[in-house]
């Protein structure tokens, strides 16, 4: 009994056999006899799992925890209304419009903006989630996660190409004077852009410091215009700030 | 801009908030840009609106101010001419008697940056006035509306540069240097002669015609006059001065250390004192002394050798070559004296510092199997970084006064002739063609 599972797994073959449980199972010989011992015990565990898990929700909960960690390391402060705030003197507003018809250009009229109220539902999404973690009851008629995207989620994979386009077509634009290079210097832009990917206006978020640096900044945007068209108008932030060159 | 034009501005960009409040709203990732490319700004240059004089006659002198103008923007290593034909139809500027408007996005579709316009007028007394004005296409934007030049019809060339280099400050903040010039050493003549030329290489012309051996020039802060080393008289090394303001030039220092050996003369940035390069001691050491040889310091005292001095822009250290540890390092030191802190570590060979104008690097000369290299290292010897790296030796590096750019001696052709390369390692050009041509020295901005 004992030399046959060793002739085998010597003869027909080492690299076929091992950990393989398809072999032709011989009833009463000691690999079946584990097989059976381990299935068993699998099986036991599996409907232990099912039982413990059942009055929480499986599917949701299951995912929760590594969706609440992303969500806890990353959680942004509050949304930022500071670029259309800017003040009005920071402004660079190119007076023509490219190419988008003016009409094209003026978005549906929203009456109700929607950002506000999107930003404290995601989060209860997270307390939710990490209350079921933690065992506790989830408050009633707490919303799933199909909803608004929550914030330190990663960006779609169109926003992120879209990105990655409008990072090489930006770069292309930007010309930066020998003397400014070396230097640590970072501008940050908002720009709002229409649904052709135009220019339409340029606001100064943050100054390097350096207004030729900001000039170049904001030259390269204006000059980048149109840009790929981005996935949604409306207003991109844009960070310059050179790598050490010499 | 009309402030109805920054209210429409300001409306479309609260509307563009609303309208980005769609699916991609909450996850908008701010956009890194971190490489510049190493370009150039695109610019129109327009011909100069010519306005007639009273004899009906244009003014003379539209086609030098052009060509320079333009040769001038290309070499600023900043702008990029576009060819004519790119805009034939608005080859000619308008006049700039009034204040102008430009439309950008006929511009934009040429993909120019730059818009340079300007006019010209004959002056009474035969002389020539010019205008430029120049826009900031991206932006939209006019940056100079109509700044005024005036001069001969000779003068013509010049103005052009001049031009050219407040364009070049317009858009990077800091100046051009096309009007600026160049002094350095040729043989050409049969005899090493001191020379200057225009910074782009132009217009090369002797400044000494001694016969004699001649080296080292160096520049006074107002772009005036050169300090020199000539053996012209008694055939033993001497300082003299060549100048174009009304001051008296010729032979200087005379009786400086009882009529001790002077090898070499630099110019304070402030002007008013020399670091000079004296025998003293049984070596030769640094001095500082007035043009006049009023309050003359000792600043090394040893037995080495120490010499080509170089001073930091603020005039309150120098760097020089000493060879006290054994072999010629570069050194820097309080311009007062004190002590003097070796900053060159690697190579057995490092000479012929020049201390850049924003003070942040010094250039030098270093051998590499034999020949030499240029580096730049900062004053306190931390960063050593190669600029020019070449087979043949490249020697006696010199910043532009902007920074931008170094000039220097190099035996790539089989002699020597003297380059020009941006700090960045970009924009080699040779500048000399005929004879040996050595010891550059980049001169100021005129005032």
């Amino acid at each position: 009994m004992a030399r046959q599972p060793a002739q085998r797994s010597s003869g027909a073959g080492a690299p076929a056999a091992p950990g393989v449980w398809l072999g032709p199972a011989r009833p009463g010989s000691l690999p079946f006899g584990l097989a059976v011992f381990f299935s068993l015990w699998l099986h036991a565990g599996l409907l232990l799992a099912l039982v413990w898990a059942a009055p929480r929700g499986a599917g949701v909960s299951l995912a929760a925890p590594a969706i609440g960690r992303v969500a806890l390391v990353s959680l942004p402060p509050p949304p930022e209304p500071a670029p259309p705030a800017a003040p009005e003197a920071d402004r660079v507003v190119l007076p023509e419009t490219p190419t988008a018809p003016p009409g094209r250009a003026q978005p549906q009229p929203d009456p109700e903006p929607e950002p506000e109220p999107r930003e404290p539902e995601s989060y209860e999404d997270v307390l939710n989630r990490l209350r079921a973690e933690a065992g506790e009851p989830a408050p009633a008629a707490a919303p799933a996660a199909s909803r608004a995207a929550p914030p330190g989620r990663l960006a779609s994979p169109e926003v992120l190409l879209w990105s990655r386009r409008a990072k090489v077509h930006v770069t292309r634009s930007w010309v930066l004077g020998p003397d400014m290079q070396g230097r640590v210097l970072e501008a940050e832009v908002a720009v709002l852009l229409g649904p052709q990917g135009q220019v339409m206006s340029i606001s100064l978020r943050r100054s390097s410091g350096d207004a030729w640096f900001d000039a170049s900044v904001e030259r390269a945007i204006g000059k980048a215009s149109p840009l790929p068209p981005p996935p949604e108008a409306g207003v991109w932030v844009f960070r310059f700030r050179p790598k050490d060159v010499l | 801009m009309s402030r109805a034009a920054r209210a429409g501005g300001a409306a479309l960009l609260w509307a563009g908030l609303a309208f980005g409040a769609g699916a991609f709203a909450a996850e908008r990732p701010v956009i890194d840009i971190e490489d510049a490319r190493q370009g150039r700004y695109r610019i129109a240059v327009q011909r100069f609106y010519e306005h007639p004089g009273e004899d009906g006659k244009t003014p003379p002198g539209g086609e030098a101010l052009h060509r320079n103008l333009l040769a001038a923007l290309e070499f600023s290593g900043v702008f990029a001419p576009l060819e004519e034909s790119a805009f034939a139809a608005e080859a000619r500027s308008p006049a700039l008697d009034d204040e102008g408007s430009l439309r950008c996005n006929a511009w934009r579709a040429l993909e120019a940056d730059a818009v340079l316009q300007g006019d010209l007028q004959h002056t009474e007394l035969g002389g020539l006035r010019a205008r430029f004005r120049l826009w900031d296409v991206p932006r939209c934007q006019r940056l100079i509306r109509a700044q005024r030049f005036s001069g001969t019809p000779e003068q013509a060339g010049r103005i052009g540069k001049a031009i050219a280099d407040q364009a070049v400050e317009a858009f990077t903040g800091l100046r051009g240097v096309a009007e600026t010039e160049i002094a350095f050493i040729s043989n050409r003549s049969g005899h090493p002669e001191v020379f200057i030329m225009d910074a782009d290489g132009g217009r090369q012309r002797p400044v000494t015609r001694n016969g004699s051996l001649n080296a080292f020039p160096s520049w006074s802060p107002d772009a005036d006059s050169l300090v020199y080393t000539s053996y012209r008289y008694r055939n033993r090394p001497r300082l003299f001065l060549a100048t174009r303001a009304p001051r008296p030039a010729g032979r200087i220092l005379r009786g400086l250390g009882g009529g001790a050996p002077l090898y070499r003369g630099a110019f304070a940035p402030a002007g008013s004192r020399l670091a000079v390069v004296m025998s003293a001691g049984g070596g030769t050491e640094l001095f500082t002394v007035g043009l006049s040889g009023g309050g003359l310091l000792q600043i090394t005292r040893n037995r080495a050798i120490e010499v080509s001095p170089t001073w930091s822009p603020d005039g309150e250290r120098l760097a020089f070559v000493s060879d006290r540890s054994g072999l010629p390092q570069i050194y820097v030191m309080n311009a007062r004296g004190g002590r003097a802190r070796r900053i060159t570590f690697d190579g057995v060979y490092n000479a012929a510092p020049s201390w850049s104008p924003d003070g942040r690097w010094i250039a030098y000369q270093t051998r590499v199997n034999g020949q030499f290299d240029i580096w730049l290292i900062d004053p306190e010897g931390r960063v050593n970084v190669p600029l020019v790296t070449h087979a043949r030796s490249d020697e006696h590096p010199a910043w532009s006064p902007d920074g931008r750019r170094i000039v220097f001696q190099s035996g790539r052709r089989g002699r020597a002739d003297l380059y020009a390369i941006g700090v960045n390692g970009s924009d080699l050009r040779r500048l000399t063609e005929r004879g040996e041509n050595m010891h550059p020295a980049w001169g100021p901005f005129r005032r």
